[in-house]
C-alpha cells in the first residue's frame, strides 16, 4: 500500500512543464501526469484511448510499475493490468510501441527486500518487456527509488537515467493541414 | 453467435470461472480456444480475475445478469462468437422456490445454444442411504434406543438439496424450450481440488445421484459431459501462501474422465461443438 497521497482525479489533462539544460542546451519537458483512473479506464473499455490524446501525442510513454507490488505475491496482479492496458494501446493503433518505456519505483524497497524480491520483479519486467516487444516495441527498463530507505540505494537512484533518456531528440509527426477539396459539398446543389 | 448459459446455485464457482477463462486467455500457453478480439468492455472480468489472484471471494453477483462476450478462435483457426450470460445464482435459486421467472430470463432460455451447470464439490450433500446409516452406527457402537434432541425445523422450499433445485431449473428450460429441440449441457464440479480418487463421472454417480439419473434419461440435454474444474487452485484459507504467488491460469485443473489438465477452455470448446459428440 502506497503512503503517498492519492491523485485526484483531474478534469482536464494536467501537464507539468520542466525547462532543463544539458550541455549548455535548453530542453522543455512536459511531463503528462495522468491520474490512475484513467488508465484502468483505458485497461478496461476499447475507445478509451482517443479520449486521451496525451497518450497519441506523447514522445515517451512510461509505464511505472510500483517496485514493492511487482517484487511482491501481488505482482500477476499488476502484470495482468499492464498486459491489458498494453492490449488497449495496442488495439487502438494510435500509439507507437517504439515510445513505450518501463519503470519500476521503489527499487530502494526491492533490493533490500533480497534475491526472491528482485527476481520477481526482474521476472514481472521481463514478461511485460515481451508484449512490448511483440507489438514492435524494445522498451528501456528503469529503475528508480525517490527515497533513501536503503543505504545502498541512494535518493534520486536512476533518476538520471529516465531524464536523459527523454532528452533525445525524436522524430516529431507534423500533421498538415487537409488539402482543400476539389469540389465542396455545398457545389453538388448548385 | 453462441451463447452459453452459465446456470448454478449461489456460491456454486460460475464467477470463479469466468475470472480463471478470462486470465487464461490472456495468458500464455495452448488452449482449445484463443481470443481474437479483446471485449469492448473489460471491468467485470478484470475485476473477478483480480479478486481471484488476491485469494478474495469473487464478487457476488446478487440478482444481476451480467452478459460476457468473448471472440474466440478454434484451433483449427475456425472464429466463434461466444456470449455468455452470467446469470447470478440467486436467481436460479429464486425460480425454485416462487417457480416463476422474469421475461428477460426467458428470452435468455429461447436463445441459448449450450448450459454450462455448475455443481460445488463440497456443497452436495452427499446422500447416505438408510443401510448405511446403519451399518455406520452400529460401527459406532450406538444402541437401538436413541435419543433425538434436536429441535424439529419446519420445511421450506429453499431447504431442499440442490440436486433438487437444480434439476427443476433443467427441466422448466426444457419445458420452456420444448422437444424435439436438443441442447448440449456441460455439469461442472467446481472446486474439484477437494475430490480425490476418482473421475468427475464417478463423483456425479456417488455424490449427485439425481442430476446423474436425470441427465443419463433425458432426451432433451443431449449430449452432456461431465467435467471437474479447480479454477482457485486450491483452498484460499490453507494454501495461501502457495498460490497467492501463482497467476491464476497456472493454478488451473480440470478433469474429464481419467485425464487431468490445465485448458481451462476444455468445456467451453466442447459446448460450441468444435470436440466432437
Amino acid at each position: 500500500m502506497s503512503d503517498t497521497e492519492r491523485q485526484k482525479l483531474p478534469e482536464g489533462q494536467t501537464l507539468i512543464h520542466l525547462a532543463v539544460t544539458s550541455e549548455n542546451e535548453r530542453h522543455d519537458l512536459l511531463i503528462g501526469d495522468m491520474a490512475g483512473e484513467h488508465f484502468d479506464d483505458v485497461a478496461d473499455f476499447a475507445g478509451e484511448v482517443p479520449k486521451q490524446p496525451t497518450l497519441s501525442r506523447a514522445d515517451a510513454i512510461v509505464l511505472v510499475l510500483d517496485g514493492e507490488q511487482c517484487s511482491g505475491a501481488a505482482r500477476w496482479n499488476v502484470v495482468a493490468r499492464v498486459e491489458m492496458l498494453l492490449k488497449s494501446l495496442r488495439d487502438s493503433h494510435l500509439v507507437e510501441a517504439s515510445k513505450l518505456q518501463l519503470l519500476i519505483t521503489k527499487w530502494d524497497v526491492v533490493a533490500a527486500a533480497g534475491d526472491e524480491a528482485i527476481e520477481a520483479a526482474t521476472d514481472a519486467q521481463r514478461q511485460i518487456g515481451q508484449l512490448i516487444g511483440s507489438m514492435g516495441g524494445s522498451p528501456v527498463t528503469f529503475k528508480t527509488a525517490a527515497r533513501g530507505s536503503n543505504p545502498l540505494v541512494p535518493p534520486g537512484y536512476g533518476i538520471p537515467e529516465l531524464l536523459r533518456s527523454w532528452l533525445k531528440p525524436r522524430p516529431r509527426r507534423i500533421e498538415l493541414p487537409h488539402p482543400e477539396p476539389a469540389l465542396k459539398p455545398s457545389d453538388m446543389f448548385r | 453467435m453462441q451463447r452459453i448459459l452459465l446456470a448454478g446455485l449461489p456460491g456454486a464457482g460460475k464467477t470463479s470461472y469466468l475470472a480463471a477463462l478470462w486470465d487464461s486467455l490472456n495468458s500464455e500457453g495452448n488452449r482449445s480456444l484463443t481470443l481474437v478480439e479483446q471485449p469492448a468492455n473489460r471491468r467485470y472480468l478484470e475485476e473477478a480475475r483480480a479478486r481471484l489472484q488476491r485469494l478474495e471471494p469473487p464478487i457476488r453477483n446478487t440478482r444481476t445478469l451480467t452478459s460476457i462476450d468473448l471472440k474466440l478462435a478454434t484451433s483449427d483457426a475456425s472464429r466463434v462468437d461466444v456470449e455468455v450470460p452470467d446469470v447470478a445464482g440467486d436467481f436460479y435459486q429464486d425460480f425454485w422456490e416462487t417457480r416463476e421467472w422474469s421475461v428477460q430470463f426467458a428470452e435468455v432460455v429461447a436463445s441459448i445454444s449450450a448450459v454450462m451447470l455448475f455443481l460445488h464439490s463440497s456443497k452436495v450433500a452427499t446422500p447416505i442411504s438408510l443401510d448405511d446409516i446403519g451399518e455406520l452406527a452400529t460401527a459406532a457402537g450406538a444402541r437401538s434406543n436413541i435419543e433425538v434432541n434436536s429441535a424439529e425445523v419446519p420445511w421450506e422450499p429453499k431447504l431442499a438439496p440442490d440436486q433438487v433445485k437444480l434439476v427443476d431449473v433443467l427441466q422448466m428450460i426444457e419445458s420452456q424450450r420444448g422437444l424435439p429441440g436438443q441442447l448440449r449441457l456441460a455439469l461442472v464440479i467446481s472446486a474439484w481440488d477437494r475430490v480425490h480418487g476418482m473421475s468427475p463421472d464417478q463423483w456425479l454417480i456417488r455424490s449427485a445421484p439425481l442430476i446423474a439419473q436425470y441427465l443419463q434419461n433425458s432426451a432433451f440435454w443431449s449430449p452432456t459431459a461431465t467435467f471437474g474444474i479447480s479454477a482457485q487452485g486450491g483452498d484460499f484459507e490453507h494454501d495461501k501462501e502457495r498460490l497467492v504467488s501463482v497467476r491464476p491460469s497456472q493454478r488451473v485443473r480440470v478433469a474429464q474422465g481419467a485425464s487431468t489438465g490445465t485448458d481451462i477452455t476444455i468445456p467451453l470448446n466442447w459446448l460450441i461443438g468444435r470436440n466432437g459428440r
